[in-house]
C-alpha cells in the first residue's frame, strides 16, 4: 500500500502544470499577497494597513481561515471549483493518458482508486495548511512592522484551544474534500474526459452548495413546505452546521419555519461520513465494472 | 492441475453495445497456450485481437465464457501477478521521464527494484534517454519502453499486442530477436498479436488466426502457414512443355505480366516443394529462368479461409 501511495503521489505531484495552477496556486497566492503587502509597506503604511485588514484580526482566526476555501459558504460556491478542477483532471487524466490499461493489471482496481482519492485529498489539505501558516506569518510580519497587536497572546490554554479548533476544522475540511474527491472520481469514470468531468462535477457541487435555495424554491412551487427538511441530508447543511457547533457550541440557525436550527453535531458528522462512504462505494462499484477500452 | 497452461480461454465472448448496433468483437474463443511457447495471435484489423488481450488482462469483462491464466480466472485478485502486458500501443505519462514512468508502474505493483529498471532500460536500448520526459520520445522509443514496462515484474507470461508497431526495419528485427530470447533464454511464455504473416512466421511456434472475432485456424506455424498461403511463380522455356510437366502434380495457371517477354506459370505449391518443382522441370529438359515464391497477402488468405468456412470445406474451422 505504501508503494502504491508513493506511486500516486509521485505522478500527481510531478504533474507540475496541474498542481501548480490548481493546488500550489493557493499557498503561493497567499505568499504573493503578503510579499506585495510588505513591499508596499516601504512606501505607504496606510496601504499596508488596508491589506492587513483582510485578515480576521486574530491569529487563530487567520490560521483556520484558509480552510474557508472548502468550508465557508457562500464563498465555496466558487472557491471549491479549484480543488474540484484539480481532482477531476487527475481522475480523468488516467483515461486521457490511456494509463489505466497499464495500472489495472498491476493492482486491485479498488486500491488504485482509493489511493488516488487519498493523494488528491492530502495534496489539497497540505496546500491549505501551508496557506494557513503563510497567512499567520504574513499577518504577523505586517502587524509587527506597524506595531499592532496580534491576539490572542499565546499561552498554553489558548494554544490547546486553538489546536482543537484547527483539528476540528481540518477534520471537517478533510471530509468535505473527500466528498469532492469521490464526486470528481465518479464524474471522471462516467465521462472519461477531463472537460466533461469538470462540467458534471461543477454541476453536482453547485447543486449541493445552493441546495437550501433550490429546496426553498421547490417548496414554493409545489406548496409543500416540508420539502426544505430534506436540507438536513445535504453535505452543505452538515458542513455548515458542524462548523457552527465547533465555533460557537450551537447548531446552525436556518431560515425555515419547520426547521429553524441545524441538527445535532453527531447527526451532522454521521451524515458526512455516510456521504463519504456512499459516494466511495458508488465509485468503487462503477469502476470495478467498467470496461477499459482505450 | 499440477501445471496448467499459461493461457486457457473457454468460449470467451465479448459483445460491445446492445441491440441493433452491437458488435460481436470476440465469439466463443477457445485458446490454449502451453508454457514456454511463443504463440502468435494473427488477424486483420478489427479481428478482435486487442479485445481478446484486454479480456486476458482483466481490462474488459467478457460477455460470456472465461479466461484463465496459469490456471486462475483472470478476474480473481492476484491472478495477473506473473503477467506483463503491452496492450494496443504504449501509453505513458508524458511529463515523467522513462525511468520515472517505470518506477511509478513498479510501485503500483508493489514491486519496486531500481536495479531491475536500470537493467531493463539497458536491454531495450533506452538507457541513454531514460532521464528524458516520455513526451519527447519517438513512437519507437515509446514502444520499447512499453516492452520494458511489460517485463517489469519479471513475468512468466508476456502478452504483447502488435509490439513491432512503429518500429523501423532494424528495430523490428531487433524486437523479434528479443521476443524469441524471452522464450528461449528466459523460459517465458510469449503471446503476441500481429496482423503481419511474416512476423508471426519468424517469431512464433504456434499460431491462432482469428477473423471477425472467430478462430479460423490454429496449429504449429510451420504447418499452418506453409499449407495454403503461397504459390510458386516460374518463368521457363519451352513454356508448353513446362506447363504439361507441372500439371501432372500441381495446379498450374498462366499469367502474362505486361513488359515480361515470357508469361509466368503460377503453380499452387507450398515453398518446401520448390526444389522438387525445379528438379522435375530440369529432368524434362526445360530451362528454368526464374522461380519466385509469392505470398498471398493476409487479406486474400483470409478471404480464402473464410470462404472455406462458409462453404463448409474439409479444412474449415479447426474444431
Ligand atoms: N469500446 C468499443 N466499443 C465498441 N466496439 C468496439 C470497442 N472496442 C473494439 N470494438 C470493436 O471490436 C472489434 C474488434 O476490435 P479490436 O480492437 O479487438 O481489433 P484488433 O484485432 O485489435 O484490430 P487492429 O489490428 O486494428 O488493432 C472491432 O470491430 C471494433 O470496432
Ligand atoms: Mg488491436
Amino acid at each position: 500500500m505504501i508503494n502504491l501511495l508513493r506511486a500516486e503521489w509521485k505522478k500527481t505531484v510531478w504533474n507540475y502544470k496541474l498542481t501548480g495552477f490548481l493546488v500550489w496556486a493557493v499557498p503561493v497566492g497567499v505568499l504573493g499577497f503578503y510579499m506585495v503587502m510588505l513591499m508596499g509597506g516601504l512606501f505607504s503604511r496606510e496601504w499596508m494597513a488596508g491589506m492587513l485588514q483582510t485578515g480576521s484580526g486574530i491569529w487563530t482566526g487567520d490560521a483556520v481561515g484558509a480552510w474557508g476555501m472548502v468550508l465557508a459558504f457562500p464563498f465555496t460556491v466558487l472557491s471549491r471549483l479549484l480543488p474540484l478542477a484539480f481532482m477531476a483532471a487527475v481522475f480523468a487524466g488516467e483515461y486521457q493518458s490511456g494509463m489505466w490499461k497499464n495500472l489495472i493489471p498491476r493492482n486491485r482496481r479498488a486500491l488504485l482508486i482509493l489511493a488516488k482519492m487519498a493523494v488528491v485529498t492530502a495534496l489539497i489539505a497540505i496546500a491549505l495548511m501551508a496557506a494557513s501558516a503563510l497567512t499567520v506569518a504574513g499577518q504577523g510580519a505586517g502587524r509587527l512592522w506597524l506595531g499592532w497587536e496580534y491576539n490572542p497572546p499565546v499561552s498554553g490554554d489558548v494554544f490547546s484551544d486553538f489546536a482543537v479548533l484547527y483539528a476540528q476544522t481540518a477534520l471537517l475540511g478533510g471530509l468535505a474534500l473527500t466528498i469532492l474527491a469521490a464526486m470528481a472520481a465518479l464524474a471522471a469514470i462516467l465521462t472519461r474526459s477531463t472537460l466533461a468531468a469538470l462540467l458534471v462535477v461543477f454541476g453536482f457541487s453547485t447543486l449541493d452548495s445552493l441546495a437550501m435555495y433550490i429546496l426553498m424554491l421547490l417548496a414554493r412551487i409545489f406548496s409543500l413546505p416540508e420539502i426544505v427538511n430534506l436540507y438536513r441530508y445535504t453535505p452543505q447543511c452538515n458542513i455548515d452546521n458542524a462548523q457552527s457547533w465547533f465555533r460557537t457550541g450551537a447548531a446552525l440557525p436556518l431560515p425555515f419555519e419547520t426547521f429553524s436550527t441545524g441538527p445535532d453535531l453527531g447527526f451532522s458528522l454521521a451524515m458526512l461520513v455516510i456521504w463519504v462512504a456512499g459516494l466511495t462505494a458508488l465509485v468503487l462499484a462503477v469502476f470495478e465494472r467498467q470496461d477499459i477500452t482505450a | 492441475m499440477p501445471n496448467p497452461p499459461a493461457i486457457c480461454t473457454d468460449s470467451l465472448t465479448k459483445t460491445f453495445g446492445k441491440g441493433k448496433t452491437s458488435i460481436a468483437a470476440v465469439r466463443n474463443l477457445n485458446l490454449e497456450v502451453e508454457r514456454g511457447q511463443v504463440y502468435g495471435f494473427l488477424g486483420p484489423n478489427g479481428a478482435g485481437k486487442t479485445t481478446t488481450i484486454r479480456m486476458l488482462m482483466d481490462l474488459v469483462r467478457p460477455s460470456a465464457g472465461r479466461a484463465e491464466i496459469h490456471g486462475r480466472n483472470v478476474r480473481e485478485a492476484g491472478a495477473l501477478a506473473r503477467v506483463g502486458g503491452l496492450v494496443e500501443g504504449p501509453a505513458f505519462y508524458g511529463y515523467l521521464s522513462g525511468r520515472n514512468n517505470l518506477e511509478v508502474l513498479a510501485r503500483t505493483a508493489n514491486d519496486y527494484r531500481p536495479e531491475r529498471i536500470r537493467a531493463l532500460l539497458e536491454q531495450v536500448g533506452l538507457a541513454a534517454r531514460a532521464a528524458q520526459p516520455v513526451g519527447a520520445y519517438s513512437m519507437g522509443m515509446k514502444q520499447r519502453l512499453g516492452v520494458a514496462a511489460a517485463l517489469l515484474g519479471d513475468p512468466d507470461l508476456v502478452v504483447l499486442d502488435e509490439p513491432t508497431n512503429g518500429l523501423d526495419p532494424a528495430g523490428i528485427q531487433e524486437m523479434r530477436g528479443f521476443i524469441r530470447g524471452l522464450a528461449k533464454e528466459q523460459g517465458k511464455t510469449v503471446f503476441i498479436s500481429s496482423h503481419l504473416l511474416n512476423e508471426v512466421e519468424q517469431t512464433c511456434d504456434r499460431v491462432a488466426i482469428i477473423h471477425k472475432g472467430e478462430m479460423i485456424r490454429e496449429g504449429p506455424v510451420a504447418g499452418l502457414l506453409a499449407e495454403s498461403i503461397s504459390n510458386l511463380r516460374i518463368q521457363a522455356a519451352p513454356l508448353e512443355q513446362a506447363e504439361q510437366a507441372l500439371r501432372e502434380r500441381w495446379e498450374v495457371a498462366r499469367e502474362s505480366v505486361p513488359g515480361d517477354a515470357i508469361p509466368w506459370l503460377v503453380v499452387k505449391a507450398p515453398p518446401p516443394d520448390s526444389p522438387r518443382v525445379v528438379e522435375l522441370l530440369v529432368g524434362k529438359g526445360v530451362r528454368v529462368h526464374q522461380v519466385v515464391i509469392r505470398r498471398q497477402t493476409l487479406e486474400s488468405y483470409f478471404l480464402a479461409a473464410t470462404s472455406d468456412l462458409h462453404a463448409g470445406g474439409p479444412e474449415a474451422a479447426h474444431d
